[in-house]
């Protein structure tokens, strides 16, 4: 059902009225909104059963009483918002067809675009050897610092080498002959097998084993079998002598 | 050197550069032969290309010259490549490249005048392709950069050289808050 009101110049459907008043059809002066509101609590008494239907004139009531307000109001505001749109209407037509122009050009250029991308050169970068001297002949230009991180960006895409931690080395050939040396003269003969302990790891063994090596070559040491298939020994060259 | 064999290391060196070289470039590299003389090369040999019907044509580009196919051919080429079809640039970010192709230097307050909204991603998009760069800051409240193209666009959009952009029908006035009024040579 719609809401009827009446004033004094106005008979009609209530959302009709906002809407006139809105766009000053109607002078909202000549509108007595205590009209509007008895009229509202006389229905409102009145009926008292649908709440629904009660409610929906009440937002349409509040914005004519605003609309009404504001009109009451002093205009000190109306010259600042006008200051806020300095642009007249030949300047606003002006940048339109501005606009309009580059919207034009740009039209132009997506089709420059096109047309480039059908011809086809040899795949760039394949240039033998760019000569830095001629090249700033040829004019050359600043680099942004945009560039420089976009160049960087990409070294650093294409650094490989994996990162990793360089650790000190716990066993030397040179700390492994002083051990053997040592041991050579303290025990004169050792079994090969003694000297290479499985509980060791790999990387002491591999140095060990080098140490012995260079102890053999500087004829500190030697290596023999007293008998076939038997252990092999290392003895102190100076103590088989 | 007669000609005919200075037009052949014309073609050669054009061959072996994948991006566009400059006359100078060229001269330097061909004792004894004038940048005139290297351009004179280059119009005999795409008269003689066109005319006998070949596949390539040599462009001038960003300023120097290069070596591309003939249109036609490219529904093959980019077959035989196995190359999507050209990565186009949006409605946005071309119009926000036409304002500065044409207003350069600009700043990016200026390009959002003339086109009444932001550009901040068009922009972006444009700098990260490549097309333009900061090319300096205006001497104004807050230095704000200001952005010119690049040879990279001129690459793009096959343009010899700023000269080439299409002309604006009607040279555009002034911003009226543009105090310091570019010398707008690539309108001319």
């Amino acid at each position: 059902m719609r809401y009827e009101v009446s004033a004094d110049i106005y008979e009609g459907p209530l959302p009709l009225l906002v809407e006139l008043a809105k766009q000053h059809l109607i002078d909202i002066f000549l509108i007595k909104l205590v009209d509007l509101t008895t009229q509202y609590l006389a229905a409102v008494k009145a009926s008292g059963v649908d709440l629904n239907q009660l409610a929906e004139p009440l937002p349409l009531l509040g914005s004519l009483i605003a609309l009404k307000a504001r009109s009451l109001l002093p205009r000190p505001d109306q010259p600042a918002e006008e200051d806020e749109v300095p642009i007249s209407l030949e300047e606003l037509e002006r940048r339109l067809k501005e606009y309009e122009q580059f919207k034009t050009v740009a039209q132009l250029l997506a089709e420059l675009h096109a047309l480039q991308h059908q011809h086809f050169t040899r795949a760039p970068g394949e240039e033998p050897q760019a000569q830095p001297s001629t090249e700033a002949q040829a004019g050359s230009f600043d680099v942004s610092i945009a560039e420089l991180m976009g160049a960087f960006a990409k070294v650093l895409e294409r650094a490989s080498a994996a990162v990793y931690e360089v650790q000190a080395e716990p066993w030397t050939v040179e700390m492994k002959v002083q051990e053997l040396r040592v041991l050579l003269t303290v025990r004169q003969q050792v079994r090969l097998l003694e000297l290479l302990t499985p509980d060791k790891s790999k990387l002491e063994l591999v140095v060990t084993f080098l140490a012995l090596l260079e102890l053999i070559r500087q004829r500190v040491a030697r290596a023999f079998q007293e008998r076939a298939f038997g252990d092999i020994l290392v003895a102190c060259r100076d103590a088989a002598a | 050197m007669d000609d005919a064999q200075a037009k052949r290391i014309v073609e050669a060196l054009l061959f072996v550069f994948g991006e566009p070289v400059g006359l100078k470039r060229l001269a330097d590299a061909m004792d004894g032969c004038t940048v005139p003389q290297v351009r004179q090369y280059i119009e005999t040999l795409n008269q003689e290309y066109a005319s006998s019907g070949r596949a390539f044509q040599i462009q001038e580009v960003a300023g120097g010259y290069q070596l591309v196919t003939d249109i036609q051919l490219a529904p093959w080429i980019r077959k035989a490549l196995a190359s999507p079809k050209p990565d186009s640039v949006s409605k946005g970010a071309l119009e926000t490249l036409a304002i500065i192709a044409y207003r350069q230097p600009i700043t990016k307050a200026e390009m959002e005048a003339i086109r009444g909204v932001d550009v901040t991603a068009a922009l972006d998009t444009l700098v990260e392709r490549r097309f333009v760069r900061v090319t300096g800051r205006k001497e104004s409240a807050g230095r704000p950069f200001l952005y010119g193209t690049t040879s990279e666009f001129l690459h793009h959009f096959g343009l010899g050289s700023l000269e080439a952009l299409p002309p604006m029908e009607h040279p555009t006035l002034l911003e009226p808050t543009e105090a310091d009024a570019e010398p707008s040579t690539q309108q001319q």
